[in-house]
């Protein structure tokens, strides 16, 4: 399975694999020139995260040229870290866009991804919540956030099916950390 | 780490006047003028204003801007004077005078040596006029060191050769360079930490230089180390055997020239025994640390596991996230700033890529130039450009520079360090003649000075809100820790011990430091608790540990250790709070254990470590952190190896008598501790200028104070003296030549004059007086020079006689007079623009064994040149980079007999690095005289025929597999493409003496080219066929002539290999053959030649 990358969205994009049970397949969304106006909070402040905010609800922020730039340079950044397989490094800087500019989609859509990545699907789909709250219209965050949680089922299910293969708590955890052996979903090379 | 590097200047100087000097004498003087040279410039930025401080034993020469730092080094040498004259028994027969610098950059202008000094350069000094010169690099202790180094070897060349030599070309016979050195090093004041790292190091790890062959070594291997084993030795024989023997050294070398000889005089002990005694001295001394400290292996991770020797990490800085670090990277070729991976160093971006010479000159060798703003993506390093330091900001998602930040009045910047909102930079500056703490504010490029201490300050380290900055500040000739206040403007000492604290850096939560110490004369890793005023051991290495760095998160903390003779990168787990207070007691109790067990502790380290507890016990009534700080301190004095100086800077006094001195001097510092520790606990100090010893305090301030020290000043006024005389002989195609040179400059070296005289001789002839005078500036930017000569060539020429019975051939001879002038101006460190104009007027005649005047020209010549030269230089040749010159010159017609002609050059070269030391040389020349006067340049051969070749200048090469200068034309093309190959490196040889051979490299080679002349035709395809029927091009040629045709010129070709060999002069042994790349060849056609082929 290819990343690609799109210039123009500057987002982190997957061929879909529909076929594929339980397959990871984030979609693409648009660039964050207008995004809704939320009252969002730290990025890992998540009692405070809108979860399902309706995209009517959101005035659109102008943003400046300059603005704009930073967040393509930062998913671009990601996409760089991501390449490298410098997962931590991607969303150190995500997260520290985030802090700046708490209303950009595609920032939360692909920090999201890393997450996922690192095993913390919890907080991946926390932010592919926001994603979608925040880039109204956007179906691709919605599609990501529903590939996880299909994802999730799917594990559970094959869990509870042998349930002696369960991963134990120590060894989760290790995961939770990020470690790379970790039989987390990878956007790169599946 | 800064090498040393300080005899060797003198060995190029003199090989480099002996060029020079041939380079006058033997050659035409229109074709070397026409002859375009490469080479990097030494630009001349500033224009120096000197003056002049005249003591009882020295002249100091300085600029009036760092008026005290002058005042502070006439104090010290005249100190160093009396100890090194009383250690070697000696006074001088002739003032030496001593040249200062400001910054090692204004050093690098020197007109002393002509030569570019490389930022390891700390100094040299020389036997012609006994001059000294010295930069200050931004500390005081460190200034002193290389002056009484320095001063030393002045001594010696007065015992060796019993006052200044005056002469340039004769043999210079000197003891072995660790001889030399390790007296030197002997006389200076102690070894610091790092010095004692690189010591111990070589003993633990097996890795001490054989006595035997370190003189062959030195230069080529690890020449820091040579340093520190000579001085070693030099101790261990006045420990020993008596001080008294080091000041026989020298003495005995002027009738005894073998060392082994020497030796058994001395010591009565050939070399062997020596080297074999003082080992085993040395593994008495550092293994019983073996039992109570760790290797760094033991309690960190390497990063990267990397077996290439000569790559080297230093400056590691983190990015946000902890994946990555940003370090200064080397690898024994060339420096970058590289972005590595924290799990295997592999490089992940490489920031300076392309950038030397375009960017900047060279990066700056400071310690931590190389910054990671808290942002993510900014990040800061050091590169000198043009006359200073320029701090560039590369930015991680343009993958680009985004600004270059120029600080005026600050020459080098070291020690980097951003503050949390990455809008200011804290920094290290050195210029006026000291080193400051200052903050640069990056968007408005506004510098703050913080303090203003003549002392070295040194890693500074803001805290995590931004407000306070913590620093290693020296005084008293030891470093502290301490923190200054932005808001209040106010500096306290915070950490104070009676040894160094260094590189301090904030753990997270804001109230402990995590600091290097070099408690047990071996740098290790503590931490202070701000709150609880208290600190806590971290590690106890065998290595030491420089250079820390901790993470974002203050989990992990990367270092620079050394081991095994190379600088490595640690990583290491930071532990948490409870751990670390365990790990604290832990070290201590094992340090406690060792006390009864260690053999290296004697009884003065007892009655040190009773001393200490005293103290202890008085502190505690006062202050239990106090009473605290004094066990950790016991713990250390008890597993102390025995030392041979005092807190690395002994007073000179005292370095005749190491072994009694170490313990001892160790308990008068642990008295002191009861005022250090006091002294640490908050109160403010304010950051003026402080005296760094009560011995100089005289000496200091103001020109009425100077006087009353016996201290003259005055305006330093350019005074040509006699340099030396260089007489050379040599013989060459049956003339016998003799050249005399007198060469003149005044101290600086800024003016120079020069007279070379010649007679020519063979069995026929017996010549004129030939001269050439040249005066030389340097004084400025442009550089000028000019020369008026008499100067006569001799030629067997092509003409026949009968003579006396017998058939001879008749000798002409050109008799050239005229003038030139040039000027040379740099435009940086690789680009210049060089002008000259030349007159010069030919007789020929023949002159036995008839006499016959032959035609009279004249030639006005005026050329420019383009030169741009970024190469690095390896043994062999160039490395990485690129080299070329565009020249252009035309002459003036004044009518009548005068020559015409246009010139026109092009040499562009360029070397791509495969692999570490392979190397792909590629190069496109080209050259044309056009009109009616043009010139016939010479094409076949290897480069260079013969190391100096008389006579015109017009050969070019290399066309290997053809004759020497084979084909003749007005005009030339040639392409070379050549891959060098290392095949040996370090051949020792032990007959008939010691010596080495450094490098033998293979190389293979496609030479393509040819020379013709004005409307011959080029017929560029085919090439020439060796397998032709040489008859059947004869009678082609023939048939083209009797046409009216210009003759064809085919471009030759040529493939083959050779063997690269540099024993003291690089060597060629090459074999080709001729081709036309179509399957036909000749045989091979073997050259031999000297120099680098291109």
């Amino acid at each position: 399975m290819l990343l690609l990358f799109c210039s123009s969205c500057l987002e982190l994009v997957r061929r879909p694999t529909a076929k594929t049970v339980g397959a990871y397949s984030p979609q693409t969304a648009a660039s964050d020139g207008d995004t809704a106006f939320i009252t969002a909070g730290s990025p890992t402040d998540s009692a405070r995260v809108p979860m399902h905010v309706p995209a009517t609800s959101f005035v659109h922020p102008k943003r400046s040229s300059r603005q704009r730039n930073t967040i393509k340079q930062v998913n671009e950044y990601a996409l760089w870290c991501i390449n490298n397989g410098m997962w931590n490094e991607a969303r150190s800087h995500l997260e520290r866009a985030i802090g700046t500019d708490s209303l950009a989609a595609s920032l939360h859509n692909n920090l999201g991804i890393v997450y996922e990545r690192l095993g913390q699907t919890d907080k991946a789909a926390e932010y592919y919540q926001r994603a979608f709250a925040l880039g109204s219209g956007k179906k691709a965050y919605q599609a990501n956030l529903k590939k996880l949680q299909t994802r999730q089922q799917t594990f559970q299910d094959t869990s509870n099916d042998f349930d002696i293969f369960r991963v134990p708590p120590t060894e989760r955890r290790r995961r939770d950390e990020g470690d790379e052996d970790g039989e987390t979903p990878t956007l790169i090379g599946e | 780490m800064r090498k040393k590097i300080y005899g060797a200047w003198l060995g190029i100087a003199v090989i480099l006047l002996l060029f020079a000097a041939e380079k006058v004498a033997a050659q035409d003087i229109l074709t070397m003028q026409l002859q375009q040279g490469f080479g990097k410039n030494k630009v001349r930025y500033k224009d120096f204003h000197w003056e002049v401080l005249k003591s009882e034993h020295l002249e100091l020469h300085f600029e009036a801007e760092f008026h005290d730092l002058a005042v502070r080094a006439v104090g010290y040498l005249e100190e160093a004077y009396d100890h090194i004259s009383e250690t070697l028994h000696h006074e001088l027969s002739h003032k030496p005078p001593i040249v200062i610098y400001q910054s090692h950059y204004e050093f690098q202008q020197t007109n002393i040596i002509h030569e570019f000094l490389p930022p390891g350069v700390a100094g040299f000094a020389e036997p012609l006029r006994y001059r000294m010169v010295i930069p200050f690099d931004g500390d005081l202790d460190e200034f002193r060191n290389v002056l009484v180094h320095e001063l030393t070897h002045i001594f010696q060349y007065d015992i060796i050769y019993k006052g200044p030599i005056k002469r340039i070309s004769n043999p210079l016979s000197a003891p072995p360079t660790w001889i030399m050195e390790g007296l030197a090093e002997y006389t200076t004041p102690g070894r610091n930490t790092i010095d004692e790292m690189v010591l111990r190091d070589a003993v633990l790890t097996d890795g001490l230089i054989p006595l035997e062959t370190m003189n062959a070594y030195w230069g080529s291997g690890n020449v820091f180390l040579g340093y520190k084993q000579s001085h070693s030795i030099m101790e261990y024989i006045a420990a020993n055997y008596g001080p008294e023997k080091i000041s026989r050294i020298l003495r005995l070398w002027d009738s005894q020239k073998d060392t082994d000889k020497l030796l058994e005089r001395l010591i009565d002990m050939d070399m062997q025994t020596l080297d074999e005694r003082w080992s085993a001295h040395m593994r008495k001394q550092y293994w019983p640390l073996l039992q109570t400290r760790d290797y760094i292996s033991e309690i960190a991770d390497k990063i990267g596991d990397d077996e290439d020797q000569y790559k080297r990490f230093a400056s590691p800085r983190w990015s946000l996230s902890g994946d990555m670090l940003a370090v200064l990277s080397s690898d024994g070729i060339e420096q970058h700033v590289d972005i590595i991976r924290l799990k295997d160093a592999s490089l992940v971006e490489r920031i300076t890529r392309s950038m030397r010479a375009s960017r900047f000159d060279h990066l700056a060798s400071g310690g931590g130039t190389v910054a990671w703003a808290p942002d993510g993506h900014t990040i800061a390093f050091v590169a000198k450009d043009g006359p200073r330091d320029r701090i560039l900001l590369w930015d991680l998602y343009d993958k680009a520079i985004v600004k270059t930040l120029r600080v005026p009045d600050i020459e080098t910047i070291e020690s980097l360090d951003w503050a949390p909102n990455s809008h200011h930079l804290a920094l290290i500056g050195t210029g006026y003649g000291q080193s400051d703490l200052y903050i640069l504010d990056v968007e408005n490029e506004v510098l703050r000075q913080l303090t203003g201490t003549p002392q070295r300050e040194d890693h500074p380290a803001f805290s995590p809100d931004g407000r306070r900055i913590a620093y290693s500040s020296k005084q008293q000739n030891q470093f502290d820790i301490k923190i200054y206040d932005l808001e209040t403007g106010e500096s306290k000492t915070a950490i104070s011990s009676p040894t160094d604290d260094l590189w301090p850096q904030w753990l997270p939560e804001g109230n402990k430091i995590l600091f290097v110490s070099t408690r047990d004369k071996i740098n290790d890793l503590f931490v202070y608790h701000l709150e609880e005023q208290r600190e806590y051991r971290l590690t106890r290495t065998l290595s030491g540990i420089m250079n820390p760095a901790l993470s974002p998160d203050g989990r992990q903390v990367v270092f620079n250790t050394y081991f095994k003779g190379r600088s490595e990168i640690y990583l290491m787990d930071m532990p948490d709070w409870p751990a670390l207070k365990r790990l604290d007691k832990e070290l201590l109790a094992r340090a406690g254990d060792n006390e009864s067990k260690s053999v290296a502790v004697g009884s003065a380290a007892a009655d040190t470590a009773s001393a200490v507890a005293d103290t202890a016990t008085i502190l505690a009534s006062a202050s239990p952190a106090a009473a605290a700080e004094h066990l950790v301190l016991q713990s250390t004095v008890a597993d102390a190896v025995p030392m041979t100086d005092n807190n690395g800077r002994p007073d000179l006094s005292q370095t005749t008598q190491p072994q009694e001195r170490a313990l001892s001097v160790d308990a008068v510092l642990l008295a002191d501790t009861a005022s250090a520790t006091i002294d640490s606990d908050g109160s403010a100090e304010d950051t003026q200028p402080q005296l760094p010893s009560a011995q100089i305090t005289n000496s200091i301030a103001n020109a009425d104070i100077d006087e009353e020290a016996g201290i003259e000043r005055q305006l330093y006024t350019p005074k040509l003296e006699f340099d030396g005389i260089s007489v050379q002989m040599g013989y060459f195609d049956g003339f016998f030549s003799s050249i005399a040179q007198l060469s003149m400059s005044d101290l600086l070296g800024n003016h120079s004059l020069s007279l070379a005289t010649d007679y020519v001789a063979s069995q026929e002839i017996s010549n004129d007086f030939n001269f050439a005078i040249s005066y030389e500036y340097y004084g400025k930017r442009p550089t000028y020079r000019m020369s008026i000569f008499n100067w006569n060539q001799y030629f067997n020429n092509n003409r026949t006689f009968i003579y006396r019975g017998t058939l001879v051939s008749g000798i002409s001879r050109v008799q050239q007079r005229g003038m030139l002038a040039d000027a040379s101006y740099p435009l940086d460190l690789y680009r210049r623009l060089d002008f000259s104009y030349t007159y010069v007027g030919e007789q020929e005649e023949l002159i036995w064994p008839l006499q016959e005047i032959g035609a009279t020209t004249s030639t006005h010549l005026v050329k420019s040149a383009y030169v741009h030269d970024s190469i690095t230089y390896g043994l062999l040749g160039p490395t990485a980079g690129k080299r070329y010159f565009l020249s252009v010159g035309r002459t003036l017609d004044f009518g009548g007999a005068t020559r015409s002609f246009s010139h026109l050059e092009l040499d562009y070269r360029t070397y791509i690095r495969l692999g570490r030391w392979s190397v792909l040389g590629l190069r496109g020349y080209g050259v044309g005289s056009l009109g009616s006067d043009a010139l016939a340049y010479n094409l076949g051969g290897p480069t260079w025929f013969l190391p100096f070749y008389t006579g015109f200048n017009l050969n070019t090469g290399p066309l290997r597999g053809y004759e020497f200068s084979e084909f003749t034309g007005s005009r030339v093309l040639l392409a070379n493409a050549e891959l060098r190959v290392p095949f040996v490196r370090g051949i020792l040889f032990g007959w008939p003496s010691t010596f080495v051979i450094p490098a033998i490299d293979g190389s293979l080679f496609i030479d393509v080219g040819t020379a013709w002349n004005e409307d011959d035709k080029l017929d560029p395809w085919p090439f020439f066929n060796p397998d032709a029927d040489p008859a059947q091009l004869e009678l082609a040629a023939e048939r083209r002539l009797q046409a009216g045709l210009r003759p064809v010129n085919p471009l030759r070709a040529s493939v083959g290999f050779g063997l690269l060999v540099y024993f003291v002069l690089p060597m060629n042994f090459e074999f080709a053959k001729q081709t036309d790349l179509q399957g036909h060849y000749s045989d091979y056609q073997f050259h031999f030649s000297f120099g680098k082929s291109f």
